[in-house]
C-alpha cells in the first residue's frame, strides 16, 4: 500500500515541478539568446537637431525653361532655403542640363551654388565644370549664370579643351546669340591656345 | 611666276600651333571659332599676326584644317617677313595663301604682288600677279 501511495505522491510533485523546470528552462532561453545591439544608429543626435530645424531636401530635383525655349533641369546632392534671404537656396554638389532648342547640350557641375529664383542669378563655386555637346570642356572656380536665359559668366580664369586644342582664358562668356539663337562660348581677357597638329 | 626662298628653317612641321588673342568666340551650332584682337599665330619659327582669325575645321574629325587671317596680316619667318590683307594657313598641305597687296620684304630687298602661296616643307614662296621687285642700292 505505502509503495501506492508514494508512487502517486511522487507523481503529483512531478506534476507541478516538471512544468515549473519548463518554464525556468524557457525563459533562460531569452536571457542568453546573442544581444542586438541597437545602440549605433547613424544619426547623430546634433544632426537630428539641425535637419529639423532647417527644412533641408536631399537630391532636389527642378526642371524649368528658358524665354527661349531650352530646357533647363537641375538637381543637387542637398539644398537648403537661405534663413536671411528668401527665395534664395543654397545647394551642394549641383548638376545643370540646358538642352538648347538648337540641339547643343550644355551641363553644368559645380560643388556647391546659391541659387536665386526672384534674382535670376544663380552663383556656381568650386571644381565648376562645363561640358558642351560638341566637345568643349572648360573648368573654373567660379560661375555666375542666369536662370531664365542662356547667359553665364565665370568669375575668373578658365581653362578649356575642345575640337580646337588646349585653351586658357581670363574670362568666359557664355551668351545665346539674339538672331540666330546659338550658343556662343566666348572666351575673353587673354586667350592662349595649343593645338597639337595631327601628325 | 617668281620663286624664293622664305622661311628659316623646315623643322617647323608638326611642331605645336600656338595662338594668342584678346578674345576667341565658338559657335555652338555649328563649331566655327573666331580669334579677335590682336591674334597672334605661332608655330616653330612662324609668327602670323592679325586682327581677326577664323578656325575651320576638317569635315570628318575635329582637326584644324584651315585658319584664316583676315584684316591686315604679317608673317615673319625668320628673318623674312611678308605683309597682305589676308591670309589662310592650311595645316593640311602645310601652305600659307597671301593675297591682297602682299609685300615681302628680305634683308634690303623687297617684291610686292598680289598673292603669294608659302610652301612651309620646303621653305619656298611663289608670288604671282603683278610682281615687282625692289632693289635697294647698297647706300
Amino acid at each position: 500500500m505505502l509503495r501506492d501511495d508514494l508512487y502517486s505522491q511522487v507523481v503529483s510533485w512531478l506534476k507541478v515541478l516538471l512544468p515549473l523546470a519548463a518554464l525556468a528552462l524557457l525563459s533562460t532561453l531569452f536571457m542568453l539568446s546573442s544581444k542586438v545591439e541597437y545602440g549605433d544608429i547613424p544619426v547623430a543626435q546634433r544632426d537630428l537637431a539641425n535637419r529639423a530645424s532647417k527644412q533641408q531636401i536631399t537630391a532636389p530635383y527642378y526642371t524649368g525653361a528658358t524665354d527661349d525655349g531650352a530646357l533647363v533641369s537641375m538637381t543637387a546632392t542637398a539644398a537648403k532655403p537661405d534663413p536671411d534671404a528668401p527665395g534664395r537656396v543654397s545647394a551642394d554638389g549641383l548638376w545643370t542640363r540646358i538642352d538648347l532648342s538648337d540641339g547643343t547640350v550644355l551641363t553644368f557641375r559645380a560643388d556647391a551654388a546659391t541659387i536665386d529664383e526672384p534674382e535670376d542669378r544663380a552663383d556656381l563655386t568650386g571644381n565648376v565644370r562645363i561640358e558642351s555637346s560638341n566637345g568643349y570642356v572648360m573648368l573654373t572656380e567660379g560661375l555666375r549664370s542666369s536662370m531664365r536665359a542662356v547667359a553665364a559668366e565665370s568669375m575668373g580664369p578658365v581653362k578649356a579643351t575642345g575640337p580646337a586644342g588646349k585653351l586658357d582664358a581670363g574670362k568666359l562668356k557664355i551668351t545665346a546669340d539674339d538672331a540666330s539663337g546659338a550658343v556662343q562660348l566666348v572666351f575673353t581677357n587673354g586667350v592662349k591656345l595649343v593645338y597639337e597638329p595631327a601628325t | 611666276q617668281t620663286n624664293i626662298a622664305f622661311g628659316a628653317n623646315a623643322e617647323n612641321q608638326n611642331a605645336p600651333v600656338e595662338v594668342t588673342a584678346d578674345s576667341l568666340s565658338v559657335d555652338q551650332k555649328n563649331g566655327t571659332a573666331i580669334f579677335t584682337g590682336n591674334v597672334v599665330i605661332g608655330q616653330g619659327t612662324l609668327r602670323l599676326a592679325a586682327p581677326r582669325v577664323l578656325v575651320v575645321y576638317r569635315q570628318d574629325s575635329q582637326q584644324i584644317s584651315r585658319l584664316e587671317a583676315t584684316g591686315g596680316v604679317t608673317l615673319v619667318d625668320g628673318d623674312d617677313a611678308a605683309e597682305a590683307e589676308s591670309a589662310d594657313y592650311n595645316l593640311d598641305t602645310r601652305t600659307i595663301v597671301m593675297q591682297g597687296s602682299v609685300l615681302l620684304t628680305q634683308g634690303p630687298s623687297a617684291i610686292t604682288s598680289d598673292r603669294m602661296v608659302v610652301n612651309l616643307d620646303d621653305n619656298t614662296a611663289q608670288m604671282t600677279g603683278r610682281v615687282k621687285t625692289v632693289l635697294q642700292q647698297g647706300e
